[in-house]
């Protein structure tokens, strides 16, 4: 008991610390602010992930004017005319004469709001036939800033569920390697070894290649987590293992030992939890992993299908590199991507640093 | 009495942590006699260290030299150039550091680091440095010194480290040497044949010796003279003889009631 | 320390047959094989199917399929391409090669620029210059390494200075020795960049933390208190145990650089084994996968060996007995 409470406080400690840290605190926000527009991508987008419009294919940003002729007015945005100048390529010309009013809380197409509430309000939106393109739009003329939200879903659950997933397996092995010892230890650890051994990308195609071609989405969806949480567990099992061999000599686990108390609990009660620090901000530094895992699948055109967005998926189009000159906004997964892995990455050297002061300056 | 050839006139040290300013050493003064042995002695934390490195400016960035003189040979340490005085580290005072297995390099063998200083300070070429290398070792009461000089840190005994430290100390023939808890780590009997060869290399070598210690016993049985040290100031020095037995400061009788004579 | 070696291999041998295994009954287990694909294409006679299905065993169970491969292997034969339409190791042996030459490369392009601007870094800790490391190593470890590749190509489409992918330029046949190693290297300089940035980042954080480390070590104090000058101590006490933990992460290092690189291989159209793993994925052209992993194995093994060895070289105090 006394135990648990110095962790607790030396935990408290810690978040204290972390929060005193600026740049930590503003990559909180910035994440809560992804995963949160995830949760309502229904609501805080215009438009469906699916919704073509192949006539604006590659349509630019439309600009929001909020002056017209020098009055300050309700914004809005212009009509588009699709055209071809002389070299038969697409230009989109601004039709000043049609004006269509950004609505809040518009109607559009229906959804049930987390999946329950069945309501077609969206936060922005325009009157048919107008489009608003806030990030342009992609090769099927989908709007980018919608599918952003929507492809948000898919790469930052992959990060969490992953990471959950290859955590308890590679918690309950490292412990169980590293409290048991011995041929367990051994055998366990052969396992691991085997698993690293293979260079990542490399297990990653070869798993992705046992995945059958009938799966719908959502299937790949939990094979691509599953594919990368196998691929993830193993070197944090390597570290849990070592410290929980240090951890069992330990006079209180000699006591629960001798008190009888069952394996399983003395290594979820007693030794996992002293490894709680390490595993925070491992979790932290291991979730851009799984990110960006599934973007390069998605890239390489082997995770998320089409019309489903991810942010991988929707770089695909940037895959052919003469389309980023005439549409760079295609570019603007990459941008989030960045955005979110950068975040990740300071909050876990962040934490570790206030975790584990001694480790600060290394 | 021997003319002077250390002075530490008024030398004062802070640390800068964040906005908070702590005082590590006070207004230090201090004589080491040409030929003496003299000892600083102090608990933990009393600035001892600290004073011993402050005299070859050895101190970590954080640390500040305030104010202060630190005369050596005529020459105000803090005041010359580093060039000049890495001149003087190693050649004119060397140091010894407490255990000698974090103080030697673990990478490269004793000779090689007995060698730097010769190419340092020294204009002997190779074959001499090899013969003055093996010679140093030999005097220090290493019974191998082809092998030792071979020897990576880590493969010699604690013993045998700490010689091997004071033959790269006396490898130039210094004028002083700056000795700090030279035998903390060591047991008994090795502490009193480290002492021993200590006084052995003063008489021989001309040597003048500042031992910093904890251990006021054993520094009562070879220095000349004593400094305590406590809380970064200098609370009694003098002859040891004379400290020992009518000690003034309550620090100083409270050092020596842990000491069995 | 050799049988330490042998040790360490004899143990990896049984390792990698157990996880191409795996491998092989999961791809196995799906429905489709490459023969199904083949047999859409009315060109191919049914005969020609079944020829191969008897020669490869295909009609036979799993698990017999799977030490028909092996038993081929002892005799270095890796089985059959059916994509390709050639024995696998004639594609392998070139691919394998080219993965080589990009991750070497590379590898040769992070310990270059990491190591330097680590000590660098480290001497100047907490000054702008240390900053400015930092923060660049924040951003450019956090940026994908295909969409460094994606924005590299870009630039060069514009530029022109760089070709746009693959490995050779269509006049290479008619290049003279120099030419082709030229040509070659422009081609490479693209996916080696791209491949590299990530890796410096991060090898330049870790080198600048064990170069702070010794700094702070007694060892440094002795060599100043010896009147070694500045760049000696630096340079020579503290660099070489800095560098010392970095050999141990060589191979993993290693590794990890051929794992990026098959992504990287991919954007760059870089014919190695990460592209031709991706072409035998997606047309399940099983032994192909399974060789190029099997590869992308022993490669890997190699790497540690080799950082092994070298550990042992270097630092007095490691012994494998």
């Amino acid at each position: 008991m006394i135990n648990n409470n110095r962790h607790h406080s030396q935990f408290q400690l810690a978040l204290q610390r972390f929060r005193g840290n600026k740049t930590a605190m503003a990559c909180v926000f910035i994440l809560g602010f992804l995963y949160f527009s995830a949760v309502f991508a229904e609501f805080l987008s215009p438009y469906s992930y699916k919704d073509e419009q192949r006539q604006y294919s590659y349509c630019p940003p439309t600009p929001v004017h909020f002056f017209d002729q020098g009055r300050l007015t309700w914004p809005y945005v212009y009509g588009l005319q699709l055209s071809f100048n002389e070299f038969y390529k697409r230009e989109y010309v601004t039709d000043v004469n049609t004006k269509y009013r950004v609505k809040l809380f518009a109607s559009g197409e229906s959804y049930k709001l987390l999946g329950l509430i069945p309501t077609r309000v969206h936060l922005l939106g325009v009157e048919s036939p107008g489009r608003i393109y806030l990030l342009g739009a992609d090769s099927r003329g989908r709007d980018i800033f919608s599918r952003l939200i929507f492809g948000g879903r898919v790469s930052l659950s992959i990060g969490l569920i992953g990471v959950l997933i290859s955590f308890t397996i590679g918690l309950l092995i490292g412990g169980a390697a590293g409290y048991y010892g011995g041929r367990v230890d051994n055998y366990l650890m052969r396992l691991c070894e085997m698993v690293i051994m293979f260079p990542g990308f490399y297990l990653l195609l070869a798993l992705r290649s046992a995945v059958p071609d009938d799966f719908n989405s959502v299937q790949v969806y939990f094979a691509i987590i599953l594919i990368l949480s196998f691929i993830g567990w193993a070197s944090l099992a390597r570290i849990i293992r070592g410290m929980c061999l240090s951890l069992r000599e330990r006079e209180y686990v000699l006591a629960a030992k001798s008190l009888g108390v069952n394996d399983f609990h003395i290594i979820t009660q007693h030794i996992l939890p002293h490894t709680l620090s390490y595993s925070i901000f491992a979790v932290m530094l291991s979730i851009p992993g799984y990110i960006l895992g599934e973007s390069a699948l998605s890239l390489i055109g082997l995770g998320i299908q089409d019309p489903f967005a991810s942010w991988g998926n929707m770089l695909s189009d940037a895959m052919s590199i003469v389309r980023i000159k005439f549409a760079p906004w295609i570019l603007w997964p990459a941008f989030f991507i960045f955005l979110t892995v950068i975040c990740f990455n300071i909050i876990g050297n962040v934490l570790r640093d206030c975790l584990d002061p001694n480790l600060k300056g290394n | 009495m021997n003319e002077t050839l250390l002075t530490i006139k008024d030398l004062s040290v802070t640390v800068h942590d964040g906005s908070e300013k702590k005082i590590l050493l006070n207004r230090i003064c201090l004589d080491v006699p040409s030929l003496s042995i003299v000892g600083l002695v102090g608990g933990s934390g009393s600035g001892k260290t600290t004073t011993g490195l402050a005299v070859l400016k050895l101190l970590s960035p954080a640390l500040k030299i305030d104010d202060g003189e630190i005369i050596f040979q005529n020459e105000n340490l803090l005041k010359i150039a580093l060039s000049k005085l890495q001149q003087i580290r190693g050649k004119a005072i060397s140091m010894i550091f407490q255990e000698p297995l974090q103080a030697f390099n673990p990478v490269f063998t004793i000779g090689y680091q007995i060698e730097e200083v010769l190419v340092m300070h020294t204009t002997l070429n190779t074959k001499q440095r090899k013969e003055k290398i093996l010679s140093l070792l030999d005097k220090v009461g290493i019974k191998d010194p082809k092998r030792v000089a071979g020897n990576y840190p880590h493969q010699l005994s604690g013993g045998m480290r700490q010689r091997a430290m004071i033959a790269q100390a006396i490898a130039v023939d210094p004028r002083l040497i700056i000795a700090d808890e030279p035998t903390s780590n060591l047991d008994v009997t090795l502490q009193a044949r480290i002492m021993e060869l200590f006084l052995q290399l003063r008489d021989e070598l001309k040597l003048t010796l500042l031992l910093i210690t904890h251990d006021l016993g054993m520094v009562s049985h070879i220095s000349d003279r004593v400094a305590v040290m406590n809380q970064g100031q200098i609370v009694e020095q003098g002859i040891t003889k004379e400290v020992i037995e009518n000690p003034q400061q309550e620090y100083t009788k409270k050092l020596l009631g842990n000491i069995k004579f | 320390m050799w049988v330490y070696i042998l040790k360490r291999f004899l143990v990896a041998i049984p390792m990698i047959l157990i996880m191409a295994l795996a491998t092989f009954l999961l791809m196995g287990s799906t429905p489709g094989n490459y023969l199904d694909t083949i047999r859409m294409d009315p060109q191919v006679s049914e005969e020609t199917i079944g020829y191969y299905q008897h020669l490869y065993k295909l009609d036979r169970p799993l698990l017999e399929q799977f030490f028909y491969w092996i038993k081929n292997l002892l005799r270095l034969e890796f089985g059959y391409s059916f994509h390709y339409n050639v024995p696998v190791t004639r594609i392998i042996s070139a691919r394998l090669l080219n993965t080589f030459i990009l991750s070497f490369a590379s590898f040769v392009l992070t310990w270059a620029v990491a190591i330097p601007l680590g000590i660098w870094a480290a001497v100047h800790r907490n000054q702008w210059i240390d900053r400015l490391i930092q923060l660049f190593s924040y951003i450019f470890l956090s940026l994908p390494s295909f969409f460094i590749a994606m924005i590299l190509l870009y630039w060069a489409s514009q530029t022109g200075v760089l070709p746009l992918g693959g490995m050779y330029g269509p006049d290479y046949d008619q290049l003279t020795l120099l030419g082709k190693i030229g040509d070659i290297l422009t081609h490479l300089a693209i996916p080696t960049v791209a491949l590299s940035i990530g890796s410096i980042a991060a090898l330049q954080r870790i080198m600048r933390g064990n170069m702070l480390e010794a700094l702070g070590q007694k060892y440094i104090l002795t060599a100043r208190a010896k009147g070694l000058p500045e760049n000696k101590v630096v340079y020579h006490h503290a660099l070489r145990n800095a560098i010392n933990p970095l050999i141990t992460l060589l191979g993993y290092e290693f590794s990890s650089l051929l794992s990026g690189a098959a992504l990287i291989e991919i954007i760059c159209s870089w014919p190695g084994l990460g592209s031709l793993m991706l072409t035998a994925v997606r047309s399940k052209d099983i032994y192909l996968v399974m060789t190029s992993m099997l590869m992308g194995g022993v490669l890997f093994i190699i790497g540690n060996l080799l950082a092994d060895i070298l550990l042992v070289k270097v630092d007095p105090r490691i012994r494998y007995d």
